[in-house]
């Protein structure tokens, strides 16, 4: 005989975190909310997309990737597809739109993501669009206060790049996955995850997510 | 849409040292895992609190409360289901599972198996003792389909667990 009451009482019972960060919360959003609104572009998202800083190494910054055995045949515009990380000879066809002088991610004007998670250090620096790199996006769900979106990051050129996405909303990020995300004057902008998708090898893509709040 | 300041608000606190163990318990079970069960507590809460003016004039916050987070969790699995599209994609596992969070490990398991609107169901009438209708009201469902909803999930958890599952009334509803 089970007692379903019972059976799934919590253990170990969790305390709640502090009411401080509820608020904190619920007043950085506020904030964010009211600065998005100056610059209310509706859902229709303009995905201006951008690679900077193509790789001149080969096919191995994407550790998923790297498998053969994941990515289909599409994926073969690297003679080799060797998960190796060493200089590749290959030279990337179309050079990076913006600073290019550290592969590593160190180009801090061209990266707005790295180290801060809040401030917006440096407004200048509107990414330039590469030909080349294409996204699609899907809205995988919507209510009233908001919406999710699906986009796949497709590197059409033979270089591995890295990618940034901007996009133009009226809301402010809810939660992004796959991604890193920062508000930038009032765009959003997206870069991978360093050490998950930075870089979109090319004839592949790699994708991202989000939900928007609206307000 | 002038600016309302939401100032740490009169009853807040209370209601939420009260409702967070208690949603959070629920939403365990109703998301069959811990982690997101958290992200959507929080984040029902959070809302709570941006438009607690509000909130704490409803007849019943808690019911309020409970939708955003079931709303939520739903959100997040849909968000989860692509998310683990695309890691399968790309060869990364998913995260590995933790100890069963509630009293008893076998029927954690076998609640987790059940299709997501039993889990549901079963979440807020056993863990958070509501009635019947209460489950379908804030299921957004009608009292008939709540009531079936439970009864299958009861039917698949004894098959599971091969024993019977009691139904006791829930002694309390909605805000008390």
């Amino acid at each position: 005989m089970v007692d379903l009451r019972e059976a799934l009482r919590p253990e170990p019972t969790e305390t709640a975190p502090p009411l401080a960060d509820i608020a904190a919360r619920a007043r950085r959003r506020r904030r964010r909310r009211h600065q998005a609104r100056a610059g209310a572009g509706a859902l229709a998202l303009v995905a201006l997309l951008v690679g900077y800083g193509a790789f001149p190494r080969s096919s191995s910054n994407l550790t998923t990737v790297a498998d053969p055995a994941v990515d289909p045949p599409t994926a073969a515009t690297t003679p080799d597809g060797s998960p190796d990380r060493t200089a590749a000879p290959s030279v990337p066809t179309s050079r990076p739109v913006g600073g290019d002088e550290a592969p590593d991610g160190a180009a801090p004007s061209a990266e707005p993501g790295a180290g801060d998670a809040d401030g917006t250090d440096g407004d200048g620096e509107r990414p330039v669009t590469t030909p080349g790199i294409a996204t699609t996006s899907v809205t995988t769900s919507s209510w009233e206060g908001g919406y999710c979106l699906q986009i796949e990051v497709v590197n059409e050129t033979s270089a591995q790049q890295r990618w940034q996405v901007v996009l133009d909303e009226g809301g402010s990020v809810a939660e992004v996955w796959n991604a890193e995300v920062e508000e930038v004057d009032d765009v959003l902008v997206f870069t991978g995850e360093e050490g998950f998708n930075p870089t979109v090898d090319p004839s592949s893509s790699t994708g991202f997510g989000a939900c928007i709040d609206r307000d | 849409m002038t600016d309302e300041r939401h100032e740490p608000t009169p009853g807040f606190a209370s209601w939420y040292e009260g409702e967070h163990p208690r949603l959070l318990a629920a939403m365990t079970v109703a998301a069959g895992e811990v982690e997101m069960a958290r992200e959507a507590t929080d984040e029902a809460f959070v809302r709570a609190y941006e438009r607690w003016d509000t909130v704490r004039r409803m007849d019943a916050p808690g019911g309020w409360l409970y939708r955003v987070a079931l709303n939520e969790l739903r959100r997040r699995h849909r968000r989860q289901r692509l998310e683990r599209e695309l890691l399968r994609r790309q060869h990364r596992p998913p995260a590995l599972d933790g100890p069963a969070p509630v009293a008893d490990p076998r029927v954690w398991h076998a609640v987790r198996d059940l299709p997501r609107r039993q889990r549901s169901a079963v979440a807020l009438r056993y863990v958070l003792d509501l009635t019947e209708r209460e489950v379908g009201e804030t299921m957004g469902i009608s009292r008939g389909a709540a009531s079936a909803l439970l009864s299958s999930a009861r039917r698949n958890l004894e098959r599971a667990l091969g024993e019977h599952v009691t139904d006791e009334p829930g002694r309390v509803g909605i805000d008390g």
